[in-house]
Formats: structure tokens, sequence, C-alpha cells
């Protein structure tokens, strides 16, 4: 299946290595904007490699990743203060409180500083984490790390949003809360990538699907065909082919 | 009713400070009593041997006792809030109320008062001690007025109709009141010891009624400025409080927003690595004083003192270059956001720079001002020494980021930089800032290069 192509973000030929282990090598995507896209796949399909190339954190060995037609590695601070990350285990500053935290990461995205409070609101907000602002870094559980990484990625209205293994560990009213609220920003012309193995999410709210294994691309399927086309779930559809079934 | 639980409660929580009270009553009584009795209100030091004791021996603990005061009042405190805000609940008049937050405030720093007077009465063998009495007494009428004027002026911002719609400017410049407030203590105690005669005689009876009026004045507008604060403004200050509680309390912050990165060093300092690096640093500063001391030759003392700076500062270089491991700066961070390298570089290099600067200025102005008075060749041996260290401070930020994540590698090679410097310093002596200046600028060559984001194929 071949999507239109657009000139959101493009990936050209592109290997990524470890030394001299080649994790990734001549993968060729491209992704349009305003979708959701859900990246899966065994682990070390290649997927969290994947994308610490498109957020430009992992220059690779040869190719070159373009977002609106501009290399992400030549361009790397603009196009980092257009993007949001969440790593699969969060880091956060144990001497930051919640609100200095973001207050760091917002004054660094260059926000204003008439417009920082406001956004600093709203994503706390957005991730139910408002009533902990104050709270120190090292006083948070897991899940609130999460939330206000989630919360530090969303800050300045991104175009564009990574999110791997973003919702694990997370309680129920929050992540109803933050799936709500990235379908919204989807909807508002966002994208997000998420990388995850829990396949509910994907098939719920995932308007694309991308499938990995051993550092290739073995599908690349817009939802809502593979909803018409597929008298299959996604899970059987996936261990198909995985060659699992 | 409202007055006997007033009362009640003031009884119950005074009662402690009960012994402090007639302590200091007692205390002014009897130094009133000295100053004024007999000929002793005309008693006036003979030469000026006192202020050089007094800058020898009593300055360095006066100006920690007067840094302890300015942190004392800058914590926030939110239990003072929450009783704030129980009293204000409570059908008390604003008199009483008044009064209850003076006493609150009196005995809260009272400490200061007290160790002045220890230090004052350090200058008993070179001072008459009726002047010295005077002294003390302006100071606890001094002390009172300072203690009345930082609410008053915080009120007086708070109700102010254009600086109070946001309720940020009276919490912002909180801080600039504390730093005002001991400053005045510090220039009034130095200026009534450079100039005894204005509390002498005439003058030491109108300083007083000055003072006594000056107090009697601050208590009625402290007073109608709190009935205004309390029912208007302090249930939003005291969200706003409760909602910035967390958040670095120095006037710095509005200046710091230029760099988030240097923002957030200065917590990091501040909040975790901050007090053991006191501690190391008091207890250098501490050695270095008795070396420096101890030397009786003024340009060996000074000499002792040159290279134990610098070896300081290489102790703080490489606990700069520590800080800069990837398990205390996160390689996530760094990396996925928007980090520039000149932001990164003050970042490091600012916080390292004014604590060696601090450091030197108070180690240097006590050694000289014990051996010598004050002079220019002081603040050049200062300039020059600061700016010695600066070239390894600089040669630290330079390894760390270049060498960033390989934390171990810039240390390696950051102790190579200095033993190098050492080498060609010794053998160049003559040239050995201009030695310094071009290993300095060779170090600076591969920050160039810095990215921030890691190269595929590249292992480590």
């Amino acid at each position: 299946m071949v999507l239109p192509q657009n000139e959101f973000l493009e990936v050209d030929r592109i290997t990524l290595a470890y030394g001299k282990q080649a994790v990734l090598q001549d993968l060729t995507l491209s992704l349009p904007a305003g979708e959701f896209i859900g990246l899966v796949g065994p682990n070390g399909a290649g997927k969290t490699t994947l994308l610490l190339g498109l957020s430009g954190q992992f220059k690779p060995l040869r190719g070159n990743i373009r977002f609106q037609q501009k290399d992400i590695y030549k361009e790397n601070l603009l196009y980092k203060e257009k993007i949001g990350y969440v790593h699969e285990r969060p880091f956060i500053y144990s001497f930051l409180s919640v609100e200095e935290y973001l207050y760091v990461v917002a004054t660094l995205k260059h926000i204003t500083a008439s417009r920082i409070d406001d956004e600093i609101n709203r994503v706390l907000d957005h991730v139910c984490l408002a009533d902990e602002r104050n709270k120190p870094g090292s006083d948070l559980s897991m899940g609130m790390q999460k939330k206000l990484v989630i919360a530090s990625a969303m800050i300045g209205n991104p175009e564009l949003v990574f999110l791997d293994e973003a919702l694990n560990g997370i309680d129920i009213e929050s992540a109803y809360r933050i799936k709500s609220v990235l379908r919204d920003y989807v909807s508002n012309g966002g994208t997000v990538v998420l990388s995850t193995h829990t396949l509910e999410v994907v098939e719920k709210i995932c308007s694309r699907y991308v499938i990995m294994k051993k550092g290739a691309l073995v599908a690349d399927i817009d939802a809502g065909l593979f909803r018409r086309q597929q008298n299959v779930d996604l899970e059987n559809y996936i261990m198909n082919l995985l060659g699992k079934k | 009713m409202h007055k006997k639980i007033l009362n009640h409660f003031l009884i119950v929580r005074k009662l402690k400070e009960l012994y402090l009270l007639s302590f200091v009553v007692f205390t002014s009584l009897v130094l009133l009593y000295l100053g004024v009795v007999g000929d002793a209100l005309f008693q006036l030091p003979v030469n000026t041997k006192y202020i050089v004791i007094f800058f020898k021996e009593a300055l360095p603990p006066f100006i920690v006792l007067m840094v302890a005061w300015y942190i004392a009042l800058t914590r926030r405190d939110p239990v003072r809030q929450q009783e704030m805000q129980w009293l204000f609940s409570l059908p008390v008049k604003n008199t009483p109320l008044c009064l209850y937050f003076y006493f609150e405030n009196f005995f809260r720093f009272i400490w200061v008062w007290i160790f002045t007077l220890l230090l004052v009465a350090i200058l008993y063998a070179v001072a008459p001690p009726g002047y010295l009495a005077r002294l003390a007494v302006m100071m606890l009428l001094l002390y009172i007025i300072l203690i009345q004027l930082h609410p008053l002026l915080h009120l007086n911002l708070s109700v102010h109709k254009f600086l109070s719609s946001s309720h940020t400017f009276p919490q912002n410049s909180h801080p600039i009141m504390a730093l005002l407030i001991v400053l005045v203590y510090c220039f009034v105690l130095v200026g009534m010891l450079a100039m005894p005669a204005c509390i002498t005689g005439q003058w030491f009876a109108v300083s007083v009624f000055s003072a006594l009026l000056f107090i009697g004045i601050n208590t009625f507008l402290v007073k109608i400025f709190l009935e205004k604060w309390q029912f208007i403004h302090f249930a939003q200050s005291y969200r706003h409080t409760r909602n910035h509680s967390a958040k670095l309390n120095l006037p710095l912050r509005r200046l710091l927003r230029f760099n988030p990165l240097l923002l957030k060093r200065s917590y990091q300092l501040l909040r975790r690595t901050g007090a053991a690096t006191l501690f190391l640093t008091a207890l250098f500063m501490a050695l270095t004083y008795l070396v420096s001391m101890n030397n009786p030759r003024l340009l060996e003392a000074l000499y002792v003192l040159y290279y134990l700076l610098l070896f300081y500062t290489i102790f703080i270089a490489f606990r700069l270059l520590h800080d800069h491991h990837p398990a205390s700066e996160s390689k996530q961070f760094l990396y996925s956001l928007p980090v520039r390298r000149p932001g990164l570089y003050f970042s490091l290099w600012v916080p390292a720079a004014f604590l060696t600067a601090v450091v030197f200025l108070v180690l240097v102005v006590f050694v000289f001002s014990a051996r010598q008075v004050l002079s220019i060749s002081t603040f050049m041996f200062y300039g020059k020494t600061w700016l010695s260290a600066q070239v390894l401070l600089l040669a630290a930020v330079h390894f760390a980021m270049i060498h960033y994540p390989d934390h171990a590698k810039a240390q390696k090679r950051y102790t190579y930089w200095i033993l190098l410097l050492i080498v060609l310093s010794a053998l160049f002596y003559p040239y050995r800032f201009v030695v310094a200046i071009a290993l300095l600028t060779i170090s600076a060559i591969p920050l160039f290069k810095v990215r921030f984001f890691g190269y595929s194929g590249i292992s480590g």
C-alpha cells in the first residue's frame, strides 16, 4: 500500500548503527502532517532507534531525513523547537519542581514570557498534574514522571510529537485524558508518532500503522483502508506479517 | 470572646519568649544606663584603633551574620502564612494583630541584634564603654525599625493599585527588600563606627527620639496597610506564594530567563550539590586564612594565597566536570531539546565563576585588611587571581562540553591539560600567561564541532 508522498517528514534510505552494528538499513519512509501514526513491532525491531533518528537525536550513518524539505541534522535546533519527544524511560531533574522543569523546557523552546504561564497551565491540565505543580521531581512516581515528560513534549504546541511507550504506567483517568488531548491535537493539524506494544491503543486512536521487523519496514497501512479491506484484527494481521501464525 | 482567644493564644505562644523579652529589655536598659550616666554620654574613642580591630576581627563574623539574616529573611514560611490565614479568619481587631506580627518578627530575628552586641563587645579594650553601650542601643532601635520596615514595604507594594495588579511584583521584589534592609543595617553600623560623634551628647538624644518617632509612624502605617491587605490582597498573594513557593527565591530569576540552562544549573547547585560545596569551601577558606595569616612575610603569604586559590579552582573545575556527567546532566534532555552551545557554555561557567569571585574576594579582603590597609594593590591581586582561575575553569568547561557524554575522558584530558600547563609555565615562566591563554584557545577549538545529538556508527 503506497501513501501519497508529501513534504512533511521524509526519510530517505537511512542507515542507523550502534558502532558497527546496523540497526536500521536503507529505510525509506514518508510521514504526512495531521496523522496519528502507530509504530509497532517486536522488541529489537528498531522502533526506538528510528524515533531517535527521526527526532534529530541520532544522526544516520547514511541517508538523510528532511522535515518540511530541510535536513533535520543541518537545521537541528530549529527542528527541535518544532517537535516534542517522550522517551521510554523518562528522565527528570530531581531538584526541579514540576513547574520549574516545564519553565526550563518552555524557555529553551523560546516560548515568549507572556505565554509561558498559560502554556504551563494548559499542559499541566492536559496531563492532570496541576495539583502537583510544586512537587520536586524526586517526589514524583513513575506515572507522574511520564505525565510530566508528556506535558513537556506538548508545551509550545509542537508540529510533531514522538511518544516512545509513553502511555505505559499511567493511570486510567490520565491515560484517557492524554489520549483525548492527543486526538484533539491531531485533529488540529498536529502529527503524532506513537511507538507502543499496546495494539488496542493503536487500533483505537491511530490513523496509520507502521509495522517494523528486524530493522526493516514491513508494512505502512492507512487505518481506515485497513479496517475496510482486511477482515482480521490488527493483532492477527501483525502476527501473520511476522510469520508467527 | 475574640480578645480571650487572642490573649490565650498570645500567652501560650509567648511564654517561651518571655525570658528572651526580659533579657532584651534588661540588657537594653543596662546599656542605656551605661551609655548616658555621668560623663558616659560624652565618651568618645581617642583614636581609630577600634575601627581597625573591628575590620580585622569582627568583620568576618559580621558578614556571616548578615548573610544568615538575609537567608532567614528571604526564606518562605508556609506555616506562618497558614497561621496568618487562620488569624484573619478570626474576629480579631487590627491593632492586636499588628502588634502580634511585630512581636513575631522581633523575636524571629532577635539573634541578629544579640550577635551584633557580642561583636561590638570585642571593641571593649579599645573604645570607651559608654560609646559602645550607646552604639548597642542605637543598633537595637535600628533593628526594630528595619523589622517594621520590611512588612511595611511589602504591604505598601501589595496594596498599591498599579503594582499589585499581577501579585508578582511584591513577591518578586521580596529578596531585594531583604537585601536593602541588610545593607542599611551594615552601613548604619559602619557609619556609627566611623562617625562616633553622631551618637554622642545631645545627638544621641536626638537620634533616640527620631528613632522612636519613626517606629511610631511605622506602626501606624503598617496598621492602615494591614487592614487593606488582609481583606483584599492576602488571599491572592497567599495563593500566588503557595503556587510559586518552590521557585528560585532570588532576584536573579528574571535575569536568568535569557538562559534557562543557567537557571537549571543554579537550582542544581543550590538544592543538590550546594551544601557539600559550601561546606568544603568554608573549610578551605578557614584553612587558607590561617595559612596566609601565619606567614610572617606579606609577599610570601600572597604567593601562598594565590596558589591555594588556584588549587581550590581546580577542585571546582573537577566538580564542574562531574556535574556534566550523563547521570546528572541528562543526555535525553540535551539531545531532545533545542539546546544551544552558548547557553550550555555559560550555564556551566557562570556559577563557577561567581563562586570563585565571591570566595576570592572574601579571602583576599580578609588577608589584606588583617595585614595592611586595603588599597588598589588588593584589587589588582584579586583581579589577577580571579582571571588566572577563569583560565582553569574555562578549560574545564571546554573539556566537559567536547567529550560529553564521555565524562571519564573529559576528566582525563583535563588532567593532562593541567599537567601540560604546569610544565610549560615552569619552562617558560616569564610567558606563563601567554602559555595559559594559548592552551585555553587550543582547548576551545573542538567546541565548534559540538552537536547535541548522537552519531550513528560511533561506538560509546
